[in-house]
């Protein structure tokens, strides 16, 4: 086919259209497919086998050299995967837009064989004699109708001639037009497209191959729009998308894999393993985007990125849970959902949403995640298999101030986030391979605050038996019986020097507010004590602690004192995931997902 | 790794209790359920020390150092008492005997 400019000047005619082999572009797209397929099996292996075989036998300059070899034939092997994945989407996409305007062509030529029409090489058509004229009676002469692209662009003459076979030659003139045109256009469209799909010269990948193709990316989705993405079902629920995975062939899912790497990785329902490829695929795309920016915002994401590839790459040591990547994003202030152990095979499935200023960030990607993998660690010396995920999937508010200065955007933001996890927990739970898996959802700080928005809607949150708060500022419902499970299976860990766990309510703070600008929230803590001693309630809500909430209080640690080493420090609030600092809480949030709530230690409620 | 039986266990758990407390470790957070017992303790120099009973009688170690700037740990030179393979994602349930610590009788 022609590469010139598109519309009805192109040369391509109605002729040349109806000979075209579309069944030669997909064997072509079959065979892009194999060497895609091929490049991914061959970097598993590299990745897989190779690469951890050395490191674990081999020390020295040679076994170095030879890592760093294999790893960059890795990445020569992940670049002919994702390109190789994108001509063949490229080329199935064209071949089905051809198609679609061969039907269109062959629909108006049955239509004038019937009619007994003539169409002519340049798509004009000829019409006989018919009617009858109202002056004489005699039949109106025949004529010929030349197409026209755009009708809608021509407006209708009062002074059709009144031969009923001109307007149906027309019609077909017209239909025999716009497929032509049509395929001109996606013929040009996919010229381009192709053509931009070039690999830089030698075997080094570097950063600018990846922001290319990211762009290449871009750019077939863009055109595959009509062929693969429409079918992705955003809308459906958790069980019906895994219906709809499970329904793919596997040439379907390699597309989908290959093409929107970005949606099949975040998409609810569908398996972890799935999940986890497709995002390892979406973040060297996401890293090649990045990389080709300069704002500070793009830079504090791709350190993040760049920390979760290198652990990725590591790998578990002997005895160490896997990690699986559900969920990979820039958006906003950036997602990534990590587990530690598979969450499909896994019997016990704990999530933690975290609080306050989290961001995808590289601190993000050091501690937060850690705290899913320690309490993985832990829960699977506690009983079944288990795996722990960090679940950042939503954008968590951001304030350096702590929370007074955000009361209003605040729970609107654990709402959406809330809606958001419920979702998730779905996807976990129907994809999960056990009937009913055990499944803890635990909340930290004003990520406890999301899991109560969570909580809140019908049915509670999918699949989830235990709901855990540590270092909560309130959750937004005042009884720990209503958040769907049961207050037996509420549990709340409050240090005793955790600030947060204790900040006033809102009513209070507008006496206690005074001395945020003074003495930041120690001074505000101290202005709301004073203000309302005694009380049950704290910011978004009754204290989770407190006995009237009556949730069980688990022992953590007391965290070290507000003003103890000098200067004030609100440590207190985030060492309740740290088995360096608090092993006795890590361990007892492990019992709760290992589903031995009842062994845990115990602490009175305030 | 090691079976330490529902009957040795107290001996274990008195055992490592009266050293820690002898070496002036200050003791924490104790848990006395009978199935999952653990002791949380830390000593004069900040290492926190923990020992608890897990599943199927499970018994872990745990020593964590004080903060200090974070940075590469080797792995051990000592060779490991029982296999692990190097693709295991979970460290295997009690497996080994001993006359002393398996022991059913006491």
């Amino acid at each position: 086919m022609s590469g010139r400019s598109g519309g009805a000047s192109s040369g391509l005619t109605w002729s040349v259209l109806r000979e075209v082999k579309c069944a030669e572009l997909e064997q072509a797209a079959d065979g892009w497919g194999r060497v895609s397929n091929r490049a991914d099996a061959a970097r598993d292996r590299i990745e897989g086998q190779l690469l951890p075989g050395l490191r674990d036998t081999q020390r020295g300059e040679a076994p170095d050299a030879a890592v760093r070899g294999l790893r960059r034939l890795g990445m020569n092997f992940q670049y002919i995967y994702t390109e190789c994945g994108l001509l063949r989407t490229t080329l199935n996409s064209l071949a089905h837009e051809i198609k679609t305007q061969q039907r269109v062509l062959q629909g108006a030529l049955d239509d004038a064989a019937a009619l007994r029409f003539t169409v002519h090489a340049d798509g004009s058509v000829t019409y006989p004699a018919a009617g009858e004229g109202l002056v004489d009676g005699k039949p109106l002469a025949g004529g010929t109708a030349s197409g026209v692209p755009n009708p809608g662009m021509v407006p209708p003459s009062g002074l059709v001639a009144p031969n009923p076979n001109a307007g149906k030659a027309q019609d077909i003139a017209d239909r025999v037009a716009q497929a032509v045109r049509a395929a001109a256009d996606a013929d040009w469209r996919y010229t381009r497209i192709l053509r931009s799909l070039k690999a830089h010269e030698g075997l080094g990948v570097p950063v600018a191959t990846w922001t290319d193709a990211a762009a290449d990316a871009a750019a077939v989705r863009d055109a595959a729009r009509g062929y693969l993405r429409d079918a992705i079902p955003h809308d459906a629920s958790p069980a019906e998308r895994k219906a709809w995975w499970a329904g793919l062939t596997d040439e379907q899912r390699e597309e989908y894999l290959a093409v929107y790497p970005d949606r099949i990785g975040n998409l609810d329902g569908i398996p972890a393993l799935v999940r986890d490829a497709a995002n390892r695929d979406n973040l060297q795309l996401l890293m090649g985007k990045l990389e080709g920016r300069d704002d500070d915002d793009s830079a504090t994401k791709l350190a993040a990125l760049r920390e979760i590839d290198r652990q990725l790459r590591a790998g578990p040591k002997a005895g160490e849970p896997p990690m699986y990547l559900l969920g990979i994003g820039d958006q906003g202030n950036g997602r990534a959902i990590v587990s530690y152990g598979n969450p499909d095979t896994a019997r016990n499935v704990a999530a933690y949403v975290p609080g306050l200023n989290t961001a995808l960030d590289k601190e993000f990607a050091e501690g937060d995640l850690k705290r899913a993998r320690d309490l993985s660690i832990a829960s699977n010396r506690h009983g079944a298999p288990a795996a722990a995920i960090t679940w950042l999937g939503y954008d968590a508010p951001q304030s350096p101030d702590g929370l007074r200065s955000l009361a209003v955007a605040a729970d609107g933001r654990a709402e959406e986030g809330g809606r958001a996890f419920h979702e998730f927990m779905g996807g976990i739970k129907a994809a999960n391979d056990h009937e009913d898996p055990h499944m803890t959802a635990i909340g930290h700080s004003y990520g406890s605050r999301t899991v109560g928005g969570a909580a809140q809607h019908p049915g509670g949150i999918p699949g989830v038996d235990e709901i855990v708060f540590v270092g909560s500022p309130g959750v937004g419902v005042d009884s720990a019986d209503d958040l769907g499970v049961g207050r037996d299976h509420v549990f709340v860990g409050a240090a005793a020097n955790d600030v947060v766990t204790k900040l006033p309510s809102k009513a209070e703070s507008v006496l206690g507010v005074a001395g945020v600008g003074f003495g930041g929230p120690a001074a505000a803590y101290a202005f709301g004590d004073l203000v309302d001693r005694r009380n049950d309630d704290v910011w978004f809500g009754r204290d989770p602690a407190s006995e009237a909430f009556g949730a069980r209080r688990f022992e953590v640690g007391d965290g070290p004192p507000l003003i103890g080493r000098g200067k004030p420090t609100i440590d207190a609030h985030s060492e309740y995931f740290d088995p360096e600092l608090d092993k006795a809480s890590v361990d007892n949030m492990a019992l709760i997902a290992a589903g031995r709530s009842h062994k845990i230690k115990t602490e009175d409620a305030r | 790794m090691t079976v330490v039986s529902a009957q040795r266990r107290g001996s274990l758990l008195g055992v490592v209790d009266r050293f820690w407390r002898k070496s002036d470790y200050r003791m924490t957070v104790i848990n006395n359920d009978v199935d999952v017992p653990a002791i949380y303790a830390r000593t004069q120099d900040g290492f926190q020390v923990s020992l608890i009973v897990a599943d199927k009688g499970q018994v872990h170690f745990d020593v964590d150092s004080p903060c200090v700037r974070h940075s590469e740990v080797a792995d051990s030179t000592s060779q490991a008492t029982a296999f692990l393979a190097p693709d295991a994602e979970l460290i295997p349930r009690p497996n080994i005997h001993s006359d002393f610590w398996s022991a059913t009788r006491s």
